[in-house]
């Protein structure tokens, strides 16, 4: 039975509000686009408004039955992998004028090119911005091996995105000679 | 670029939106949701195991004290057996049988 509120948003209403940005670009990466996203976030609210009370760490517990959701979509139409991290499909085109440091084109080849589990580190500490431990619980591995991939993936990234780097010091090359040698 | 400064671009990188009317949909559910905030009625408020069990035991209880039946009334009265006295003009109208009914062996009946 649900009942009325009296115009002020709900916990779960606000649940939604303040988590949004996590909810959707974990959806979208899971599911491939932002339609069956927005389905799948769906069903995975009824069912926790069906248990009734709001579990302790709501946050993590709607996106793990984000992601076991996906996981049953995927079984039921015969997917070749149980999961799929696509982050073409999460991540956008930044609007003209933002701030944004880095082009779309680079951050999505750059993380197509993670290992599935660094991917999905990355996509729930930096782009959902979960902590290690909620992003431990969502994935039901302990926290030291989330920690582990996370900073591996961040590193991998970095050596990606910046190849003249190697172990986060600029290669020398032309016109970078030490001052003493010149 | 920097793992700090990596980090800021995937948190502050757009991501795919839905449509407002789908995410209204959606929001127009969640609204009129129970809230943890708002105190439930008292015939909707969940209630402990035992108390359901007791209210049970209770009404069971309940049900047994009221349709229990009815003691058998005792009255004061002679206990006299009811005897039934047949006699042929009972079988007159009776269409004729075969052989004639041979009553004399009938006797009062008893619960055994």
């Amino acid at each position: 039975m649900l009942a009325r509120s009296n115009g002020k948003p709900t916990d779960w209403e606000r649940l939604y509000l303040d988590n949004r940005r996590a909810f959707l670009a974990c959806a979208t990466a899971w599911c491939g686009n932002v339609d069956d996203a927005a389905d799948l976030i769906q069903e995975a609210f009824f069912r926790q408004l069906r248990g009734g009370e709001m579990p302790e760490n709501p946050r993590a517990y709607v996106l793990r039955s984000l992601r076991n959701l996906a996981i049953e979509r995927r079984r039921a139409a015969h997917a070749p992998e149980p999961l799929a991290i696509d982050v073409a499909a999460t991540l956008v085109e930044a609007k003209f004028g933002s701030d944004v440091a880095v082009e779309r084109e680079l951050l999505v080849h750059a993380l197509e090119q993670l290992p599935m589990q660094q991917r999905e580190a990355v996509l729930l500490r930096a782009v959902a911005g979960l902590t290690i431990a909620e992003t431990a619980a969502v994935l039901e591995k302990p926290a030291g091996s989330v920690a582990s991939a996370y900073a591996r993936g961040i590193e991998t990234l970095q050596r990606i995105l910046n190849p003249e780097l190697i172990d986060g010091r600029r290669k020398p090359g032309k016109g970078t000679r030490h001052p003493a040698h010149r | 670029m920097d793992a700090e400064n990596l980090e800021r671009a995937l948190a502050t990188q757009p991501i795919a939106e839905p449509s407002p009317m789908r995410e209204a949909r959606l929001l127009k559910v969640l609204h009129g949701a129970r809230g943890s905030g708002e105190p439930p009625v008292w015939w909707r408020r969940p209630i402990p195991l035992w108390q359901a069990v007791a209210a049970c035991i209770a009404v069971a209880f309940a049900d047994a004290l009221w349709l229990r039946p009815a003691h058998p009334v005792i009255r004061a009265t002679k206990n006299v057996p009811v005897v039934v006295q047949v006699d042929g003009r009972v079988f007159e109208k009776m269409p004729r049988l075969r052989a004639a009914a041979d009553y004399s062996s009938w006797s009062v009946l008893t619960n055994r």
